[in-house]
């Protein structure tokens, strides 16, 4: 504050200023000393924003004055802010919907901006595709590309430039267990990209020669988190946790986009063609890489096409795969627009979020153009008054005009400031694989949204409003029910119709709120076969070569963690948890007399405590015992869904089944764990003892808890630590947070569309609130004669409510069709729930009746609250 | 009006308050700062007013040379922070009486009006 007056005031004049407030302070404490410091900021605050806005509005003046001639300026600005100051309700009412209104639609559009409308950032980024293999038999199928495969592009096709990635992998973890995540790449990748290093880069060894180091270049962001941006960081070489050492190579602009949807790497390392997975002697490499290929424009796309396709069939037939896919051979190239490539998983989702957000700016302006209306109905005296001292319908609507400016400024200047704490809420949900081509950030772009939505704004809640009361004539000056009947009842209706669109815009956003919120709801509210109240996720990498020697690293670890204080249970086991991955390894006979649908998920390999840690309750039969499982007896556990598909109502119990040539028998089937995702569909698993996996090794320790996860997961990391083995630590979280994670997709439409729908009912509420508050007053008279007749209060109140039935129903049912064909388009993203759903609709429906009756009731009860004997006097 | 000298500075009607506090709070050795200032706008004319406004007018009056000021000496009870004192100059002085006769003499014959 203080500095703030500095800079408005000269220095004495604001030490005096401070001084005066504190001497005043001081006096007050006497009397209470939390008032008084109360009153300092209150009075404080006051006083910068009547300096501050003085000091603009001075500043303004004489821009106008001088630069334009205006002898009054601002003359119209200060008379509507006198104006709106005499009508506080309606002025913290109209700036309370556009700020929400505004801080929603900003924050939309900063996140929209950043994934749709902002340009690639690469030269040319029109001329640049994603290749990848194709079937002839199915065009959908687009596979990855073998190293070879890449090599007859390169010669069938010597005119488009080809970049090539490959598998994405973690290179290790920093110290506070961040997971840094890498991307192996060709030389040509950037160069094909029109992207070149902030700094360094790779260079041709870098590409031929091993080193004990590894090559990176980092990106931007991981510059800054790790190595606090320093320049001198070029060379300089890091041990990751859990990683080889790194050497960086270079830095990557800050604008960098990785032109992939997978999550977002932290470096690049060089792709090696020359050493495994990709060299294999006397075989072809496997298909585990992607390309991105630019075709200059000079170079006609369909001949590339054609190129590229002979060369793939040319390779096929060459060498026939060992194994080839039902729908044929791979022999078609792919390329498809990297551009639409790179958004097509989020362009669905946002250009919903971002059509939500038009509607709800849309109900805010009809809120607002109703409450306008409104307001010169209640002025249409001085407005009169106006107009019989010769202002002209011009000079009436420009004043209108202005107020709704003020009032959008002011509005929309809150939503902004609102919008960043907004803004950084909905990023930490957003999920890593939504690619960002920029920073979503309040830039400049995003004000200039901000100023043309102001425009706009204005525009809508002043034109009918002005309009309105540029064609108010005098007869509101010759008596109290001056108006013509003709004009009350157009004006009725205006506003029965400004109540009906305000419920169907609502009820349209509420309906799409509440069938995203309930679907996660329910997510929540299914039993996922975790107890993550009390549960803790370890995952580590094993250095060892084979299962026995991993065992004896899962001993170590086990051993560290059963040492920390609330610490009940630990059991280890091979899958990793809630990634939204799993191990392919679900080969498996189907028994005889199993059913013909006897398709399962994968099979887990658990160690010792694992069935105790997991506190599997067994449906039937039993779990394995650390007998079992130590000794690697042939004896497994089936899910749930894995004993429904393969027996369906027989029992599973005793039965055998065949694996890698060994027969296991079923000893029990406990609950369904969703292993891969919260939303993920159960698929079935088969609990076997891990030393029947010999190929496999644990990778994932759960640990049960007497006391808060987190505290305990706190306490873990030291032990980890202290006893030297937290670099095998890959992550430790708890389970709340491991599932709400996976589903963070989910999370952000919830949010979004939640705050939608909240918004909506808020703004729905105050609108109607403030349409009948407003006509109820200029009833005054009316509902007076009414008591003098020998009405009753609920007799008033009833009519109020009755007048609104007809426009909230027909909003309802103008909504009702509008949601149920917009249904369509967010179905994809509900969880079990049908757009249909009619517990979901009742939902959606009672809380904009209850929204619509709660703005009507509170002026309904106020009007019937009228002193008969006043009200007539008055008037 | 036409008895108001031309070259009196012209003054608001909140101007001319602030004048008079002012010389109000100055009466009997008092000093006039912004504290008292206030008291006697709110004391005497009975008026809610934004204590910002009377800094930005006390600037504007001693900028226009109808106010002057001085520092007091800082004290404890305002945190370190010295008092700026104002006093009234004598161009505001003949411009505030320059003013009251005007309005005297338009009420002239209006003593009846209720």
């Amino acid at each position: 504050m203080f500095t703030l007056l500095h800079r408005l005031l000269d220095a004495g004049l604001a030490e005096s200023v401070f001084g005066d407030l504190e001497e005043e302070r001081q006096r007050r404490a006497r009397r209470s000393r939390l008032a008084a410091r109360l009153w300092y900021w209150r009075a404080s605050f006051a006083i910068v924003m009547f300096v501050a806005f003085r000091r603009v509005y001075e500043a303004v003046a004489e821009v106008l004055t001088s630069r334009f001639g205006l002898s009054a300026p601002g003359s119209d600005v200060v008379h509507a802010v006198r104006s709106l100051g005499r009508s506080p309700w309606y002025s913290v009412t109209v700036v309370g919907v556009i700020a929400m209104s505004m801080a929603l639609a900003t924050t939309t559009f900063a996140i929209v901006d950043g994934v749709l409308f902002k340009p690639l950032p690469y030269s040319a980024s029109s001329e640049l595709f994603v290749g990848s293999g194709g079937y002839a038999k199915r065009p959908s199928e687009t596979p990855s590309l073998s190293p070879e495969e890449i090599q007859h592009w390169r010669v069938a096709a010597p005119d488009v430039r080809i970049g090539v990635m490959g598998l994405q992998s973690t290179l290790g973890r920093t110290a506070d267990l961040e997971e840094v995540r890498t991307v192996s790449v060709s030389p040509e990748l950037l160069d094909v990209l029109g992207v070149r290093p902030l700094v360094g880069g790779f260079t041709a060894d870098d590409f031929t020669t091993a080193t004990g180091d590894r090559p990176a270049l980092i990106s931007h962001g991981f510059w800054q988190r790790a190595f606090g941006g320093r320049p001198d960081v070029l060379g300089e070489t890091t041990t990751l946790a859990g990683g080889r050492p790194i050497r960086v190579a270079g830095v990557l602009p800050r604008d960098f986009v990785f032109p992939s949807t997978n999550r977002r790497p932290d470096a690049l390392v060089p792709l090696r063609l020359d050493q495994p997975p990709f060299a294999r002697p006397g075989r072809a490499g496997p298909a585990l890489l992607s390309t991105i290929v630019r075709v200059p424009a000079a170079v006609p796309f369909a001949e590339v096409q054609t190129k590229l396709d002979a060369a793939m069939q040319a390779f096929a037939d060459a060498a026939p795969p060992v194994r080839t896919a039902a729908h044929g051979p791979r022999n078609r190239a792919s390329l498809r627009p990297l551009e639409a490539e790179l958004t097509r998983r989020s362009a669905r989702v946002l250009a919903l979020v971002a059509a939500a957000s038009g509607t709800l700016v849309l109900l805010a302006c009809l809120t607002l153009a109703g409450l306008g209306i409104a307001r010169v109905e209640d002025r249409a005296r001085e407005v009169a008054l106006r107009r019989a001292m010769g202002a002209s319908g011009w000079a009436i609507a420009r004043l209108q005009s202005v107020e709704a400016m003020v009032l959008a400024v002011i509005g929309t200047s809150i939503g902004v400031a609102l919008a960043a704490p907004v803004l950084t809420a909905t990023l930490r949900l957003l999920p890593d694989d939504v690619p960002l081509l920029k920073e979503p950030t309040i830039d400049l772009r995003v004000l200039l949204f901000a100023a043309g939505a102001v425009l706009v704004t204005s525009l809508l809640i002043a034109l009918w409003p002005a309009s309105v009361a540029a064609r108010t004539g005098l007869s509101p000056l010759m008596a109290c029910s001056g108006q013509s009947q003709s004009t009350k009842t157009t004006r009725g209706w205006a506003r029965r119709v400004l109540v009906a669109g305000e419920v169907a815009l609502a009820l349209v956003l509420t309906l799409g709120g509440t069938l995203v919120v309930g679907s996660l709801a329910l997510l929540w509210s299914e039993d996922h076969g975790y107890s993550e109240a009390d549960s803790l996720i370890v995952e580590f990498n094993v250095t060892a070569a084979d299962r026995l020697g991993s065992r004896t690293e899962i001993a170590a670890i086990e051993t560290v963690l059963g040492g920390v204080v609330g610490v009940r249970a630990t059991g280890a086991f091979d899958e990793s948890l809630l990634q939204r991955s799993f191990n392919a390894d679900v080969s498996w006979k189907a028994p005889a007399g199993a059913g013909q649908w006897c398709l399962v998920g994968p099979k887990v390999g658990v160690e010792t405590g694992f069935f105790e840690a997991m506190g599997f309750v067994p449906n039937a039969g039993r779990v394995l015992t650390n007998g079992e499982v130590d000794g690697g007896q042939p004896v497994v556990v089936l899910s749930e869904t894995a004993a429904k598909l393969c027996w369906e109502a027989d029992d599973p119990i005793g039965r055998p089944v065949t694996m890698n040539g060994t027969v296991f028998t079923i000893v029990g089937v406990v609950p369904d764990v969703r292993f891969s995702a919260l939303d993920e569909r159960a698929a079935g698993q088969i609990y076997v003892p891990g030393l029947t996996l010999p190929q496999r090794w644990s990778r994932t320790v759960l640990v049960r808890t007497t006391r808060l996860p987190d505290a305990v997961a706190r306490d873990a990391i030291a032990a980890l630590r202290s006893a030297g083995l937290i670099d095998q630590v890959t992550r430790v979280m708890t389970m709340r947070a491991a599932l709400a994670d996976s589903i963070r997709a989910r999370r952000l439409n919830a949010w979004l569309f939640g705050v939608f729908a909240a918004a909506s009912i808020a703004i729905v509420a105050v609108g109607i609130l403030g349409l009948i508050a407003m006509a109820t007053s200029r009833r005054t008279r009316e509902i007076g004669v009414r008591y003098a007749l020998g009405g009753t209060r609920s007799g008033v109140v009833g009519l109020v409510v009755r007048e609104q039935v007809l426009p909230v129903g027909a909003g309802l049912l103008a909504g009702g069709a509008v949601a149920a064909w917009a249904g369509q388009f967010i179905g994809a993203y509900l969880y079990r729930f049908q757009p249909s759903d009619p517990r979901l609709w009742t939902m959606a429906v009672g809380a904009v009746i209850t929204a619509a009756l709660t703005g009507t009731l509170i002026p309904a009860w106020r009007a019937s609250r009228v002193d008969p004997v006043q009200a007539l006097r008055a008037e | 009006v036409g008895a108001v000298p031309h070259d009196s500075p012209a003054l608001g009607e909140f101007e001319q308050m602030v004048l008079l506090a002012v010389l109000c709070a100055g009466q009997g050795g008092g000093q006039a700062y912004g504290v008292t200032v206030h008291q006697e706008l709110e004391r005497r004319a009975g008026r809610r007013v934004a204590r910002g406004a009377i800094y930005m007018t006390l600037d504007r009056l001693e900028k226009k040379g109808l106010l002057t000021s001085y520092q007091s000496e800082p004290t404890a009870e305002r945190g370190g922070r010295a008092r700026r004192c104002y006093e009234v100059t004598k161009p505001a002085t003949t411009a505030l009486r320059a003013s009251r006769r005007a309005l005297t003499r338009l009420w002239e014959g209006l003593e009846g009006v209720k």
